[in-house]
């Protein structure tokens, strides 16, 4: 699918959740492991020096107990790495926080008034929609097709 | 078994609007919002109850992880609203962070295939579903303490989008159960209104002079409520809770239509203009044209009397004394009982809520020889249907007081003239009006000629600055002298005192006319 190109016709609204979609990752050049072992914490960024190829590892998921087989690297920044206090606590723009948020949540989807409570920005919940909904995807979050 | 989400997303379906209508059938009484709220909370209860033991008594095994799976094995999940499927495939899990573990793939009805962990020790679906009275999210009570206003409004919105559905007082009942009321009965009512002066007169009052069969009590009296809400005779003008009927055609003409002084056309202005202090007094001053702020909290309310009130016998119902006076659910009008706080002396009122005033004062304001800029107290009643109403009355003595006139040019004029005064008042907003029929025609002219307001707040700054030694007039007397010839709230006279150079600001929301700057 294009960048940019929404996959549904159906206009987001402030009730509209939303995730990372790790296909756009692997269907984009972007390097998203590069991105990824950026986020990594010091120990597993020693750990996954060599970030260009890990094994998949099945992720349970807490709420439903479904699997999914995710990146060993993605699997670690999720489970350990985004659970660090100062993951969240980190300056960094809207986009990447939100990223932040639904890594550090399992990627679980979250609508933007969700988002903009969790992080603290409950004003924002206009903007964070405004954003997510431009003619760019950023960081492949995206709105959850039902 | 309910998740945690279960009643703040609950929506409104079909089944639950079938069980609400059931529900009236059955009481056959006409039921609140909160009421059908609480129906609806058991409703609910009692059919995931119903759901849940149907999947633990069904084929279908209940997936937990910690269980593990043969291919062809049937599953139900609850976590996926009991969505069922069966297994087919079982691999071993690779997760070198975890203990063992099995992962099932399972086709769901749709087709769609999704994998689950098996032989999973921990996680917190291994706990089997079941319904626990001591879990607020399955106890009524503390489901509808935490929900039960957001659920009334579900309902409220549900009902009203439902042609099989009828209000009366917010109250809703099914349509197709009232009784048949006919029009002679309508025109008996009509009579006994008539009788008692217009009303109001409770239903069951009506009921009983008409002899409109009873059987039920409560079905005849929604019905008969039902019959006389829709006919355009008749009024409902009880308070929140409380149905009573007053014949429209009886009703005071100014509670039927809003009276020309309170007419206005909105304004656009730049709030952002106006200063604190500004902003401070324009809640204190409580206009109901005035955006609308917090409601004040308190017993009681003191208000400055403007010329547009006070010629209309009206107060304004705004956010400053909007708690003092009854409201209701539906009703546009609802009428209720002044009481004079001074001699007990009670005599009709009306809430206008489309038109944001109070009426029924035209007599008391002449009795109380009060004028425009006179200060009257409100404070609640012994009873929710009463507001007590007081002038600060005393001994009547001539004193020096502006005043406004009508000049041979059919232009107001401002003079300080020796008038009798009987009651205190706010120095600043005072003005005697000798002859409010002149002041009518100068009314009609400006409203005819569109007069921008901008010139009226000039003109009337230099008359003010005329009646003191520096020429200096306060925010609060200009907006009273505005409103002499037309009706404005504070905010756009104050926009333009605090964006025109002309007008000046001496300090403590004086202002003089820098005719130079004009």
């Amino acid at each position: 699918m294009p960048q940019g190109k929404r996959r549904s016709l159906v206009k987001p609204t402030l009730d509209t959740p939303f995730h990372i979609d790790f296909s756009w990752w692997q269907a984009h050049t972007r390097d998203w492991r590069f991105y990824m072992h950026r986020l990594l914490c010091a120990e597993h960024q020693e750990q996954f020096r060599d970030w260009k190829e890990t094994t998949p590892v099945d992720w349970v998921d807490p709420e439903t107990a479904e699997v999914h087989p995710v990146d060993g690297m993605q699997y670690v920044l999720m489970t350990h790495c985004a659970q660090q206090p100062e993951f969240l606590d980190a300056h960094v723009p809207l986009v990447d926080a939100i990223f932040r948020m639904l890594i550090a949540n399992g990627n679980r989807p979250m609508t933007p008034v969700e988002l903009a409570e969790r992080l603290n920005r409950p004003a924002q919940a206009r903007t964070i929609l405004r954003t997510l909904t431009g003619k760019r995807d950023y960081l492949g979050i995206r709105p959850v097709e039902k | 078994m309910i998740r945690e989400t279960y009643w703040e997303d609950l929506s409104i379906t079909t089944e639950d609007i079938e069980a609400l209508y059931n529900h009236l059938l059955e009481t056959e009484t006409p039921l609140t919002p909160e009421e059908l709220a609480a129906a609806l909370v058991a409703f609910r209860l009692e059919e995931e109850q119903r759901k849940l033991e149907r999947q633990q008594g069904g084929g279908a095994t209940i997936y937990l992880p910690k269980g593990r799976y043969e291919v062809g094995q049937p599953l139900v999940f609850p976590a996926l609203d009991w969505a069922e499927g069966e297994v087919v495939a079982v691999r071993e899990a690779h997760n070198p962070t975890m203990p063992p573990f099995e992962v099932i793939r399972v086709r769901f009805a749709d087709g769609r295939e999704r994998e689950f962990a098996a032989g999973l020790e921990e996680h917190i679906l291994n706990e089997p579903p079941q319904m626990r009275d001591d879990d607020p999210l399955h106890n009524p009570e503390s489901v509808l303490a935490t929900y039960g206003s957001a659920l009334a409004e579900k309902i409220e919105a549900a009902l009203t989008e439902n042609d099989e559905f009828v209000r009366i007082a917010g109250k809703w009942f099914p349509r197709a159960l009232l009784m048949d009321v006919h029009v002679g009965y309508l025109n008996l009512a009509e009579a006994v209104l008539d009788m008692h002066s217009g009303g109001p007169l409770p239903t069951a009052e009506i009921i009983k002079q008409i002899d409109f069969p009873a059987d039920n009590p409560k079905l005849a009296e929604f019905s008969l409520d039902y019959a006389l809400q829709e006919s355009e005779q008749f009024d409902e003008v009880g308070p929140a809770g409380q149905v009573l009927w007053f014949l429209r055609s009886m009703e005071p003409q100014w509670v039927q239509e809003t009276p020309p002084y309170l007419h206005y056309r909105p304004l656009d202005y730049d709030r952002d203009a106006l200063t604190p202090e500004m902003l401070a007094l324009e809640a204190a001053l409580g206009d109901e044209l005035s955006p609308e702020i917090p409601p004040a909290d308190t017993e009681q309310v003191e208000l400055t009397l403007i010329y547009p009130h006070w010629r209309a016998g009206t107060l304004p119902l705004s956010a400053k004394t909007r708690a003092l006076f009854p409201t209701a659910y539906q009703a546009p009008r609802v009428r209720f009982t002044w009481v004079d706080a001074q001699t007990g002396e009670e005599f009709p009122g009306w809430v206008v809520r489309p038109g944001k005033y109070v009426y029924g004062l035209e007599a008391w304001y002449k009795k109380k020889e009060l004028m425009p800029g006179s200060l009257v107290t409100l404070k609640p009643g012994k009873t929710p249907g009463q507001v007590l109403i007081q002038a600060h009355t005393h001994r009547p003595q001539r004193d020096w007081v502006r005043s406004v006139l009508v000049g041979r040019d059919a232009q107001p004029v401002f003079a300080m003239l020796k008038q009798i005064v009987s009651a205190e008042f706010d120095e600043r907003m005072v003005i005697a009006v000798p002859d409010p029929e002149a002041l009518d025609a100068v009314w009609e002219e400006i409203a005819r000629k569109r007069t921008p307001l901008e010139n009226l707040v000039v003109s009337m700054l230099r008359e003010l600055a005329k009646l003191t030694p520096q020429g200096h007039v306060h925010a609060a007397g200009l907006y009273a002298a505005v409103n002499t010839v037309r009706r404005c709230p504070p905010g756009p006279i104050f926009a333009l005192l605090a964006t025109r150079p002309w007008f000046v600001h001496v300090g403590d929301l004086y202002f003089r006319l820098d005719e130079s700057a004009i």
